[in-house]
């Protein structure tokens, strides 16, 4: 390898926070033009990496050269001057604004040397970006009309726009659907074509293998290694990542459905989903899959009571119920796992005990006060039980890594005490160790006589360790498998949409 | 810096303390400057006019910003209160003066309870706009009952002992005012911090969403937090009321801006999820100590306002700037090493 391939260097890299080393002589060197995975569990240090090469956080020890030279990066500016740009995960968009406003924000771009504006120029260069990504998309349209996957390609064409030698995505595919990824990779291909290098994080194997040309593996803060992507295996990559080969990812379930403890008839919300049944057993775990925007989130947010139906039954344990409130769901029976466990899941800044005491305050009173004693003991068994990684339950949930705060959410839902549990995407965005503990916790409940309904987007996940499955499109459910039914081929027949249709959706999502 | 606050034991680093030391500073300063007129006995004295209604009013306010949410409305709603006391009462020819006061803390809830079912209801529209108008229109309606009047001529028992009386505690002249605010924090403290419905306050204040999602009936908190407010703001004016003797519509001008000052720098925070009654507290004999001293020196309200102003400004900006301070010397150090290599 010669020294004038790499466009950077980082060498040496530490960053130590209160109490915790997050990277430790972490190093990594990026081609001119290539594509460079950068893999490893929640915690191990990719954001906190990542940061350091954008210049919000301030290396302990390490050297950052880009082409040769080597820069300090002071703040996010420097970062930027020296065309380094991150595409994240949440995208920081203006939603009112137009796709053109978005590109340009901040670099605005004027005629001659007059003071104002120039729109003409804005929509035209924007329109020069988007078909060199090979994008259609109308750079007058307004940005929070787009799909998720749209405002990537334009934070893609932003990130051009400001001569972007390094690109960082960190996980892009994340909330797209299969078409839609494929549909992203092309336009990353395009730009390692067109000389751009890329850094990509993502916790998905198919991202990797067809994207990526080289791949490093970080561990605890630790670097790990940097291979060829053809050296390497799924298998092999899960072992560097977690330090141990994973045998038995999905555990065995042997429970069999028992007595119905969720029925569901013809549930409605208008504008989202129509005439949704099914039934939910005790020792049963129900999978509700489909295409991102099918309507799966909807119907869970109806079952907790976040949101109200229009029409339809719901029968808990036997009894008709209205179900107004998440408070009111729990009442009758049903806790919910929310998709997003930053933002509806947790409360961040808050200890992990006094997040798990949250939905259930009334066990933990001595002569109508909070008895910090009795919370501290709820905390401890939930941390031994679900083997959550942290010093002690004082510690912040903001703390935890991804897989341990999901930990915690399940936590709460145990204490809410009720015997059907759904769960929005329970392993999305968590480390693969945390996700084969995730499962076993599901199948152990399932063997105790829970009943748990889980939305998922991962087919192995569903294939993995459902009973049943239900598979929405548009709204609707287009098929019900039953776990000797179920093939990834079926799976994604029901799932996809009829062509026409399809468009219609995008537009209208 | 940065060294130095990483050094410092985390007991230390409390909001609580900050305040501790600061009123030390505040009293040693004014004390040897005016020994005479800088006293405890004569400071005990003042908290009638600093301390007690503007505490009321603060109690309220402090559970309104735990939640996240404002209320501007406070200081109009204690004025409306404090007019439909003494109109009812119409200096003796009126209803008996308990129904008038019983009626002025309905009054008060009322008002609290209205801008709680605008926030709910409303929930696009900010708290601080929201409760912008109702402040007009509370102090609207005050004038359109009293217009420029002033009513006054209460009974005695309210005017001479509550507004003026004290007790004597420990050799010292306590105002009954003061003890009755004392005797509110307490159970402030408790409800707020060390019991399941003050957690859940705390816990919508910090992330909405995810309470509403953990059980938490959000609407329902935020409408009682809200009327319980207005409620303090009825009892801050009633206390006004006892010390100047007579009501207008004008009364209590500006108080709510005092409210969230002491909340705040008692270590709320606007955004909601922090917030301590001991820091209230602090706060406040902060407050009092330094604006009597300031008073004393200089005698002019003009130069205590924009003391208290620049004060406000720089203890907010403490925690941001010790950040700061810690990323430059990274970047410094860094540059150093770099010019070393």
């Amino acid at each position: 390898m010669h020294q004038e391939d790499l466009i950077l260097q980082m060498a040496g890299i530490t960053k130590i926070f209160p109490g915790i080393r997050a990277l430790d002589d972490v190093r990594l060197d990026l081609r001119r033009g290539e594509i460079h995975a950068l893999i490893g569990e929640n915690g191990a240090g990719k954001s906190t990496f990542i940061k350091v090469l954008t210049g919000i956080h301030q290396p302990d020890a390490g050297i950052i050269r880009l082409n040769g030279q080597e820069i300090v990066m002071a703040d996010p500016l420097v970062a930027r001057r020296h065309g380094i740009a991150a595409i994240y995960q949440h995208l920081a968009a203006y939603p009112d604004l137009s796709v053109a406003e978005n590109i340009f924000m901040g670099n605005e771009q004027t005629q001659g040397r007059l003071p104002g504006i120039s729109w003409k120029k804005t929509n035209q260069e924007a329109e020069k970006l988007l078909q060199a990504l090979g994008s259609d998309i109308d750079p007058a349209s307004e940005m929070g009309s787009l799909s998720v996957a749209q405002q990537q390609i334009v934070e893609i064409a932003k990130a051009l726009s400001q001569n972007a030698q390094v690109l960082i995505m960190d996980e892009p595919t994340a909330a797209l659907s299969l078409r839609e990824s494929e549909e992203l990779y092309n336009i990353v291909r395009n730009l390692k074509q067109q000389g751009t290098s890329i850094i990509l994080i993502s916790h998905r194997f198919e991202d990797i293998f067809s994207l990526a040309d080289r791949v490093t593996v970080l561990r605890d803060g630790r670097y790990i290694g940097t291979w060829d992507i053809d050296e390497t295996d799924s298998d092999m990559l899960v072992k560097h990542m977690v330090g141990r080969s994973i045998d038995q990812f999905y555990p065995t379930k042997t429970t069999l459905a028992g007595e119905p403890l969720l029925k569901v008839e013809g549930l409605s919300r208008t504008g989202f989903f129509e005439d949704v049944s099914f039934t939910l057993h005790a020792g049963e775990i129900l999978g509700l899959t489909g295409l991102v925007g099918a309507g799966r989130t909807e119907v869970v947010e109806v079952l907790s009571g976040v949101t109200r139906p229009d029409k339809g039954k719901i029968t808990v344990l036997g009894e008709q119920r209205h179900i107004t409130s998440p408070h009111e769901a729990m009442k009758q029976g049903l806790s919910l796992l929310p998709e997003d466990r930053q933002k509806q899941g947790l409360l961040l800044p808050w200890t992990i005990q006094s997040n798990i005491t949250l939905p259930r305050l009334d066990l933990h009173k001595r002569h109508r006060l909070l008895s910090p004693q009795s919370e501290g003991r709820a905390a401890e068994e939930y941390i031994r039980m679900l083997a959550i990684k942290a010093r002690s339950g004082g510690d912040t949930a903001e703390s935890l890594s991804g897989g341990n705060q999901q930990k915690v959410v399940i936590s709460k839902l145990l204490t809410c005490g009720t015997r059907i549990i759904i769960m929005d995407e329970p392993t999305k965005g968590v480390d693969v160790g945390s996700k084969a503990a995730i499962y076993q916790i599901m199948v152990d409940l399932a063997g105790e006589g829970y009943g748990i309904l889980m939305v998922s987007s991962e087919m192995p996940e569903v294939l993995g360790i459902c009973d049943r499955a239900l598979v929405m499109r548009e709204g609707r459910i287009a098929a019900v498998f039953t776990r000797g039914e179920m093939t990834p081929e079926a799976l994604l027949k029901a799932a996809m949409p009829l062509e026409k249709a399809r468009k219609g959706r995008a537009e209208h999502a | 810096m940065s060294r130095l606050t990483n050094r410092l034991p985390e007991w230390l680093k409390r909001w609580e303390w900050i305040l501790v030391i600061l009123i030390l500073a505040v009293f040693w300063v004014f004390s040897s400057q005016q020994p005479d007129n800088y006293t405890l006995s004569k400071l005990l004295n003042q908290t009638r006019v600093y301390m007690v209604d503007v505490g009321f009013m603060a109690l309220g306010m402090l559970t309104v910003l735990i939640l996240g949410d404002i209320d501007i409305s406070v200081a109009a709603t204690a004025a409306l209160s404090a007019t439909v006391m003494a109109v009812s009462y119409n200096q003796g020819s009126g209803i008996p003066f308990e129904a008038a006061i019983a009626l002025m803390l309905i009054t008060g809830a009322v008002c609290g309870l209205i801008n709680g079912l605008l926030v709910t209801r409303f929930s696009e529209l900010f708290p601080m706009i929201i409760t912008l108008s109702t402040q007009t229109l509370y102090r609207g309606i005050a004038y359109i009952i009293l217009k420029d009047q002033s009513s006054g001529r209460f009974p005695a028992w309210f005017s001479k002992d509550l507004g003026y009386g004290a007790m004597s505690i420990l050799g010292l002249d306590v105002p009954i005012m003061l003890v009755c605010f004392l005797a509110v924090l307490p159970a402030f403290y408790i409800w707020l911090h060390k019991t399941a419905s003050g957690r859940r306050i705390f816990a919508a204040g910090t992330n909405l969403t995810a309470s509403r999602y953990s059980g938490v009936r959000t609407g329902r908190i935020k409408l009682a937090v809200f009327t319980l407010n207005g409620l303090m703001a009825a009892v801050g004016g009633f206390f006004l009321t006892s010390r100047t003797g007579s009501v207008k519509y004008t009364i209590a001008t500006g108080f709510e801006m005092q409210a969230i000052a002491i909340a705040v720098l008692g270590g709320a925070s606007t955004s909601g999820g922090r917030g301590s009654v001991v820091g209230l507290l602090l706060a406040l004999v902060l407050m009092t100590g330094l604006k009597n001293g300031l008073m004393l020196v200089y005698n002019d309200a003009f130069i205590l306002n924009l003391s208290i102003g620049l004060l406000l400004i720089l203890i907010v900006l403490i925690p941001n700037l010790t950040g700061e301070l810690r990323r430059r010397s990274a970047v410094r150090r860094q540059r150093l090493s770099l010019q070393k290599a």
